[in-house]
């Protein structure tokens, strides 16, 4: 395999796409436009996306309704099966993804994939006490408390580490707190390995709203490799 | 002049793997230990945090966790015609130092040794006759049996939360683990890790050729973990950095995610970090250890009067400072007397390199160190080797730990080093190789040991130790065969190329093998032929105990840590059970 | 390029991390295919490389143009992937010689200094830095001598100068030429690949090329899924240098 650099670099801007093996007979495709569709229109007994999710799968963080625009295919398309099947409760979302087949699940984790978030919001404020206490756990841990960083796996600033890991980066504090709190309490069991509701178990409230505040508000220094 | 202490019941030298639980049992049992650790403090956090360790120029290809070779290095020679020359950058077998040792930045594989290697010789001689043994190997019993040591590994796997899958428990073979194993009296502690592509590959063409494949048990945790002291290890994400590098994730058993956190809350426990030990003071008759004397970082030289002196540095390091410090008779290899050096051993290790094509992505940055498919078929004396001429074996793997590509690119033989050709094939290869290994014992034989190096000097003055060794005809043979064993399950695994490499001599100081440098302090039931008793106690001075491996009479086929811990357990079992209510010599001559 | 087997396979998105770099990807890109271009138009000489904006702090100009020179040859550029020249491999040594590793510092350094076994290792009484200066003033001033600097060479008479080197038939004012060339091809692979941060693997084009995803990596839900098609992940890694900051301080205990 000579894998063309440039090749690469526009296979990434133009799909972004990882190849998994094939296992069932007949492999579905995605269809993007389908995708589209759905998110805008919806579709059966399952409401159009953007009603919560936002025109351009930005988000409602009043609600904390969480961006999606740009998170991977393999991560949507996990938490949409996972929602069917209640690994991950939530009531808003187990009913939307209980009225989605296969092929709509793949359709609409495309499309939003596919969807640019080069424009994260502005942050809003927050407690800077919070932030440095979020920003402190978030990149480097603690180990009075033998909490390791959540940079390990989500990456410098919560960028994510693609295709499993979702960014954090940009998302509202409110829903990195629902989250960080459904895994506490077991309503999220989706990850592989349990990983996360260890971490989550062994977070203080004060220490999910600190994590949050950071996310929701910390923006990535400009890129200099 | 030096600056004298007030006395303590005990002194660590080395914070590592061995000190760190040696410290603990002590302080348990009311002891006032000071630890004295030559390095740096440090933790998981800050110190292994990525992305700071995840730098494969700084920790593996320079180093980073590694003794200074600029303040203390080794001398090499094959054989006793050569001149010692100072080993100057470490390549072959790589020392740690710090808090911890080299527990930080091991690989995390954890293995028992076989019920045979205890009692090598009365085994070898019982099976195969008294004149099977090359007059050449001075391969002896350990003075201590498997039976003795099993609750020891079992404690030592609750500690480091060993994860595996057992083969053998109390006797009944067990699907799915290793049915060569000898008797385990429980379970593992935790179920194996996740099993990667190159694992996949090694499993199918080993159980196509009738062997049993399991997953190597390790000590990067598959599931989070909290151990019997009550420290919680986190499931290991398989980063691919584990190998001369600490673990961001306190995912990999160390003392740093074991034991130090209690130990170091211990009122009785102090530990002094940049603590340069020069020598164990003995009294007048030389017989009793008064204390220790060390540089500190400002340079001042201090006595730490103490009862009872523990060597848990690494296992070169303990054969120095009894060298240093004139406790037990020096080797001598003329007159084949002496016990301090003999008997050093190594690791024989080998290896094979599966090309495939590009439809197989192996993905090798997915792994950590013990991310690895294993057979035991052929290891130390699982099989019969009456027609063979030689003893030992090898256990035999699928050997992808990392993808770091400084170290990790992997070519075809008849690749050039360098230009265009060597470009594509390092590109066109990476993610499409599969390496395999065989690691393998190491017998002793009179002319491989170590003493105290006649001309060149550590930073304080102090003679380097030498080393004088080369791989025996006995595990040269045993390396072609297990390798050849090896090549055959390369070719079932479906690549294009298959090439082996079996060990061949000179040992050469240039290529990086094993940090497993075993004996020259070992142990056993005979004075004459032993520096340390059953109870790792040396004969000579009975308040000083050298625990390390080398304490190995012979390195088994298998990595070193689990029976360092059973050992490890097994002295301070008998340091505060019988030691301290009676102290004085623990086997009476 | 040969078609590859994807048409079988299921494409899943790994999604737009591309959203934070994109830009310096394309950028990146641009750049490749703006020196390919050059160097495959004219064949036989050494592509244009502007050193201006580095700044040196340990070599030498005349051994700067040398090892970017040298190292192209070591690591070439070709029309698929960029190579030691666009990586910035020269930069990488002069931080790497002007750095404590420059001076010796992972090396026993004291004598008596003899010659040994090959299995003894390096013996050389040279820091790093020594060596390299020594035998770039020796090759250099040899090459002058002869008026053939080395950047001036076809690269078919660069790469038969290399092999020179290689076979150790040159006197380097006391250097091994062997030696030199075996530490050049070793410092050439480590600017190559090693992160960014120390200077080479120049947008980190080294770890694109071999496939690499970096120093940020956690494997824990796509270990057991074998064989699955990462490229573009990996074709998007991350450094330590675009990392944020990392505070060292120590807030643990143990110390």
């Amino acid at each position: 395999m000579m894998r063309i650099h440039i090749f690469k670099a526009c296979l990434l801007v133009v799909s972004s796409a990882v190849m998994l093996p094939s296992i069932a007979a007949t492999p579905l495709t995605a269809d993007i436009n389908a995708g589209k569709t759905l998110a805008n229109q919806g579709g059966g007994t399952t409401a159009p996306c953007m009603t919560c999710h936002g025109v351009n799968g930005e988000g409602m963080a009043v609600s904390n309704f969480p961006r999606l625009a740009g998170s991977s295919q393999y991560y949507l398309r996990k938490q949409l099966e996972d929602f069917r099947s209640a690994k991950r409760q939530q009531p808003l979302m187990q009913p939307m993804a209980a009225g989605l087949n296969d092929q709509q699940i793949l359709d609409v984790s495309a499309y939003y994939a596919s969807l640019p978030s080069t424009n994260l919001p502005e942050p809003t404020a927050v407690d800077p006490k919070a932030y440095a206490a979020g920003e402190q756990l978030a990149e480097r841990g603690d180990i009075e408390r033998q909490l390791v960083a959540c940079a390990n796996c989500h990456g410098p600033q919560g960028i994510g580490l693609p295709p499993a890991i979702p960014a954090l980066i940009g998302q509202s504090s409110g829903y990195i707190a629902a989250q960080l709190n459904a895994w506490q309490q077991g309503q999220r069991k989706n990850d592989d390995g349990g990983l996360m509701a260890e971490v989550a178990s062994n977070l203080t409230a004060e220490d999910i709203a600190a994590v949050a505040a950071y996310y929701s508000a910390v923006r990535q220094n400009e890129a200099k490799p | 002049m030096a600056k004298t202490l007030e006395a303590v019941d005990a002194v660590v030298i080395g914070v590592g793997m061995s000190g760190s639980i040696i410290a603990h049992e002590l302080t348990k049992a009311g002891q006032k230990v000071v630890g004295l650790e030559r390095g740096a403090g440090r933790n998981t956090v800050p110190d292994f945090q990525a992305p700071a360790m995840h730098d494969e120029l700084k920790y593996s290809v320079r180093k980073g966790l590694m003794q200074s070779a600029q303040n203390e290095a080794v001398t090499l020679r094959n054989n006793t015609d050569q001149t010692a020359l100072p080993i100057r950058r470490w390549q072959a077998f790589l020392p740690g130092t710090g808090l911890g040792g080299s527990a930080v930045h091991w690989n995390g594989n954890i293995w028992r040794f076989q019920e045979a290697d205890f009692v090598l010789k009365s085994h070898i001689e019982k099976r195969y006759g008294k004149d099977f043994i090359d007059p050449r190997l001075s391969i002896q019993d350990w003075g201590v049996t498997y039976a003795d040591l099993e609750p020891h590994y079992t404690r030592f796997e609750n500690l480091y939360g060993a994860c595996g899958k057992a083969g053998n428990i109390q006797g009944k073979v067990q699907p799915g683990g290793n049915p060569f194993e000898a008797p385990r009296s429980t379970e593992y502690p935790n179920k194996p890790m996740k099993q990667t592509y190159a694992c996949s590959l090694f499993s199918k063409a080993a159980e196509s050729l009738g062997y049993k494949p399991f997953p190597m048990p390790s000590c990067t945790m598959s599931q989070r973990y909290t151990n019997p002291l009550g420290l919680t290890m986190e499931a290991c994400v398989m980063c691919g950095f584990c190998e001369r590098f600490g673990c961001e994730h306190k995912a990999k058993a160390s003392p740093q995610t074991t034991i130090l956190p209690v130990l170091l809350k211990s009122d009785l426990f102090e530990l002094r970090t940049h603590a340069q030990v020069q020598k164990v003071q003995l009294d007048k008759q030389g017989k009793k250890a008064t204390g220790v004397t060390y540089i500190n970082a400002a340079g001042e030289e201090v006595f730490q009067p103490a009862k009872l002196v523990i060597m848990s540095m690494f296992s070169l390091n303990n054969v120095r400072m009894m060298l240093l410090s004139g406790i037990g008779k020096p080797y001598d290899p003329k007159t084949q007397t002496g016990v301090v050096g003999r008997n050093y051993t190594y690791q024989t290790i080998s290896g094979a390199q599966v090309f495939f094509d590009d439809d197989v992505r192996v993905n090798p940055f997915m792994a950590s160190g013990s991310t690895m498919s294993v057979i035991d078929e052929f290891s130390g004396d699982n099989f019969d080797h009456s027609e063979l001429g030689f003893i030992g074996g090898a256990y035999l793997y699928s050997n992808i730990t990392n993808g770091q590509p400084i170290g990790f690119h992997p070519v075809p033989p008849g690749t050039p080093r360098w230009g265009q050709e060597f470009k594509q094939a390092m590109l066109k290869h990476y993610n499409h190789t599969v390496k395999l290994g065989a690691h393998g014992s190491s017998m002793p034989t009179p002319t491989n040991y170590l003493d105290l190096d006649p001309t060149y000097k550590d930073a304080w003055g102090q003679p380097l130790l030498r080393m004088t060794f080369d791989f025996t005809e006995n595990d040269i043979k045993m390396s072609a065969y297990i390798t050849s064993k090896l090549e055959q399950i390369g070719k079932a695994m479906g690549g294009k190329q298959v090439v082996a490499s079996p060990r061949k001599g000179p040992f050469d100081s240039n290529i990086y093998q094993s940090t497993h440098n075993c004996g020259g302090a070992v142990m056993g039931a005979d004075p004459k032929t032993s520096a340390v008793n059953p109870y790792l106690q040396c004969w000579d001075v009975s308040n000083v105990f050298v625990v390390g491996a080398s304490a190995f009479v012979h390195n088994g086929s298998y990595n070193p840590t689990g029976t360092l811990g059973a050992l490890t357990y097994h002295a301070a079992e008998a340091l505060t059970t019988k030691y301290l209510k009676s102290p004085g010599p623990l086997v009476s001559l | 390029m040969k078609k590859n087997e994807t048409e079988k396979e299921e494409a899943v998105d790994v999604g737009r991390r591309t959203l934070f770099k994109a830009a310096g990807l394309v950028a990146a890109s641009a750049a490749v295919s703006s020196t390919v271009a050059t160097s495959s138009a004219v064949a036989d000489i050494p592509p244009h490389h502007d050193m201006k904006a580095t700044q040196y702090v340990f070599l030498h100009p005349a051994e700067v143009t040398f090892l970017t020179a040298a190292t192209a040859r070591l690591i070439p550029s070709d029309a698929n992937t960029p190579g030691a020249l666009e990586a910035d491999v020269t930069n990488f040594i002069d931080k790497a010689l002007a750095s404590p590793w420059g001076g010796g510092s992972d090396m026993y350094v004291s004598g008596p200094w003899k010659p040994g076994t090959p299995e003894q290792g390096y013996q050389l009484k040279f820091t790093p830095s020594e060596l390299y200066r020594t035998a770039l003033t020796a090759i250099n001033k040899q090459l002058a001598a002869a008026n053939t600097p080395f950047d001036k060479m076809t690269q078919t008479q660069q790469d038969a100068y290399l092999t020179k080197l290689e076979s150790g038939s040159v006197d380097l004012d006391g250097v091994p030429s062997a030696i030199f060339f075996s530490m050049l091809l070793q410092n050439t692979i480590e600017g190559f690949l090693a992160d960014p941060s120390y200077g080479g693997n120049k947008d980190m084009l080294g770890w694109k090329a071999i496939g690499f995803p970096g120093a940020y990596v956690s494997w824990y839900d796509l270990a057991d899924k074998h064989g699955i098609n990462l490229d573009s992940r990996t074709a998007n890694p991350i450094s330590m240098a675009n990392a944020p900051k990392h505070d060292m301080s120590h807030s643990g205990k143990g110390e």
